[in-house]
């Protein structure tokens, strides 16, 4: 399936200007004459829910807008390849999980059906995740490049599982992985970006106070009280009970309000499970809010990430966490815990405070809730750490280079 | 003078494209090793990428290698030592990779292997390519040149400026260019600036203010055969002007 980018609409380049200065859309304007003739495609698994969507909606308007002709083919597939991707991804995250021959057998069907589906014939093709990993294998012309974007942190992948996809991956001309952390030793030249957030999304872009009223009174969250929140998929990765906990103790000694609010991506077959044990560890405590979001509710996201004391994220594993990068962004306090990318976005004591316990998460929280000097002075500098390196242009600076670099350099 | 300093200078942006080296650390005898082993390309990633990520920073953070030994390994007299090593050898990949090698050298063999990071906690090395990006900023003097660099962003100061000087260039390199000119002095002196390891703005910021002073001089020099009063209104004009440029963010 082809997603169709909309063109309408105010121009994404003349926003970011405003967000990231002349220089930053010069860079990219350049990088895009470089490419110019030349077509790319993005290929995924879905293009609702999750951060890679979010991301990929904004990128491919971004590169049209600059010229790059760019399109997106989602590989499509039924609840039995959801299970296995999530099998896969719960293992890259280095859960147990183990692949059997026939799920093995699956996965290549689903692929071999997608390779012949697709249109597959741009120039360069950056393949999102191990969902479409196969595709290079099956479909690469000559003279066709085909990168692999990781966006999971492979640092405890659970070798059997790594070793079923590692062979899918070296077909490809190069892999991106959001941090170094994540990178396995690869015969390709793999390149480290790290993800980015819209400052313009729905999401992200500013609100001021009656619109948050408004989006905020169906939740009828209470205005007395400073609010925690962790807003994050309800997956066991995010570790929404290890939030409650930590709240049960901040409790003891602030008062607060807990928020818990997310939706579920439309690969993750375990959203329900994971919210009816969130809901049931809560009980009937009038302190706790458990929100589940639908996929399009962005709006309310950023007006509970803007109402928020304190924006937690207090995940097992992680990608990038670009939930994290979305309050930092709305200089929000953030209390996240030191895995995956988020050191690379809290910078301790710089732009946020990081945990590694839940009597960590604990301290930290009670602490900023205790000193609004200093969630002023972490969040102001987190909005410029994210200004610099976080923001959607950057990003597509590195995709930019990285398409150049392999265009340019191709004979066959 | 070849054709390359015949030809006007032209500035250009980069994109860093950082990669993994494939080297890892656990402890101080491996950071020892893997220093050794550094391409001159991750020596100079390590100690000089905060400066690309954080051009406006007021104040850098420490480079990688120190971070890592202070927060990881918890070994603060060795950061000091490496973080001293990175601020007095910057000149060259030669004389920094021998300096943090001393630094680490300082503690014995044993001590090495048993000051480790915690699991999970292992420095990965990395290096980078620069990916050039042309500006459309020509000089066609050192004049000219001195302009275009006030006017550049960070990439370009961190390309021309920082980068070239540290690792070589194909073509031809803005210190060379100025000398080849007859600007050795405004070549020696971005070359002292790059090797301050300061933030890519306030640099940028220091040649302004090298550019106001001489401006200033100049207005005072233009100013002297005219009577006294008049001299001394043509000061104060450009002190004013000077203070106030200086004020602005």
């Amino acid at each position: 399936m082809q997603v169709a980018v909309p063109a309408a609409g105010p121009s994404l380049i003349d926003g970011y200007r405003a967000e990231t200065g002349d220089a930053a859309i010069r860079m990219l304007e350049a990088l895009a004459r470089r490419l110019r003739g030349h077509r790319i495609a993005m290929v995924s698994s879905t293009d609702t829910g999750g951060g890679v969507a979010e991301i990929l909606h904004r990128l491919l308007r971004l590169l049209n807008e600059l010229g790059v002709p760019a399109t997106w083919e989602v590989m499509s597939g039924d609840p039995r390849f959801h299970a296995i991707t999530k099998k896969i991804h719960n293992a890259l995250h280095g859960w147990p999980a183990a692949l059997e021959p026939e799920e093995r057998d699956y996965f290549h069907e689903v692929s071999a059906r997608a390779a012949r589906e697709l249109a597959l014939d741009a120039d360069l093709l950056l393949v999102h995740d191990p969902h479409p990993v196969a595709l290079a294998g099956l479909r690469r012309r000559p003279g066709q490049r085909w990168v692999w974007r990781c966006h999971v942190d492979l640092s405890r992948a659970l070798p059997e599982v790594w070793g079923f996809l590692e062979p899918n991956v070296a077909r490809h001309d190069a892999a991106v992985f959001s941090h170094v952390a994540f990178a396995p030793p690869l015969p390709l030249p793999s390149y480290l970006v790290p993800p980015s957030i819209d400052p313009m999304s729905d999401k992200n872009r500013d609100l001021d106070d009656e619109e948050q009223d408004a989006l905020l009174s169906r939740f009828q969250l209470p205005a007395h009280r400073p609010w925690i929140s962790q807003i994050s998929r309800f997956d066991r990765v995010k570790d929404p009970l290890g939030v409650i906990e930590a709240f049960l103790l901040v409790r003891r000694r602030v008062d607060a309000h807990l928020v818990l609010a997310g939706g579920s991506a439309d690969d993750d077959p375990e959203g329900a499970e994971v919210l009816a044990e969130v809901r049931a560890r809560a009980g009937p405590r009038e302190d706790i809010s458990i929100l589940p979001l639908a996929p399009d509710a962005h709006r309310a996201i950023n007006a509970l990430q803007r109402r928020s004391a304190v924006v937690v994220q207090k995940s097992l594993r992680e990608g990038f966490a670009l939930t994290v990068t979305e309050a930092l962004w709305k200089r929000r306090a953030v209390v996240a815990s030191a895995v995956g990318g988020i050191p690379l976005q809290v910078v301790h004591e710089r732009t946020g405070l990081l945990s590694r316990s839940i009597e960590g998460c604990a301290f930290q929280v009670t602490r900023l809730l205790r000193a609004p000097e200093l969630r002023r002075r972490l969040g102001q500098a987190g909005r410029e750490h994210v200004r610099e390196n976080f923001l959607h242009t950057r990003e597509a600076r590195d995709y930019l280079a990285i398409f150049a670099r392999l265009l340019e350099g191709r004979n066959g | 003078m070849t054709d390359d300093f015949v030809a006007p200078f032209a500035l250009d942006d980069s994109v860093p494209l950082v990669s993994p080296s494939g080297d890892r650390a656990r402890n101080l005898e491996e950071l020892r090793g893997a220093i050794e082993r550094a391409s001159e390309r991750s020596l100079f990633w390590h100690v000089a990428g905060g400066q690309r990520r954080e051009p406006w920073c007021d104040e850098l953070p420490p480079d990688d290698f120190s971070a890592w030994v202070a927060t990881a390994v918890q070994d603060r007299v060795t950061a000091e030592r490496l973080s001293f090593a990175v601020q007095s050898q910057r000149g060259s990949p030669g004389a920094l990779r021998a300096g943090l090698l001393e630094a680490l050298g300082r503690v014995r063999e044993r001590q090495r292997i048993a000051r480790a990071a915690p699991d999970g906690g292992d420095l990965a090395l990395l290096t980078f390519e620069s990916v050039e990006v042309p500006t459309g900023l020509l000089a066609h003097d050192p004049a000219g040149l001195e302009a275009a660099l006030a006017e550049a962003d960070a990439g370009a100061w961190f390309h021309h400026v920082v980068e070239q000087p540290w690792l070589g260039a194909d073509g031809p390199r803005l210190h060379d260019w100025l000398r080849a000119r007859g600007a050795s002095a405004l070549a020696a002196w971005l070359t002292e600036l790059a090797g301050s390891g300061l933030p890519l703005e306030t640099m940028r910021r220091r040649l302004l203010q090298r550019m106001r002073r001489r401006e200033l001089r100049r207005r005072v020099s233009d100013a002297s055969p005219h009577a006294d009063g008049e001299r001394r209104q043509a000061e104060r004009a450009a002190v004013a002007g000077l203070v106030r440029r200086l004020r602005r963010p």
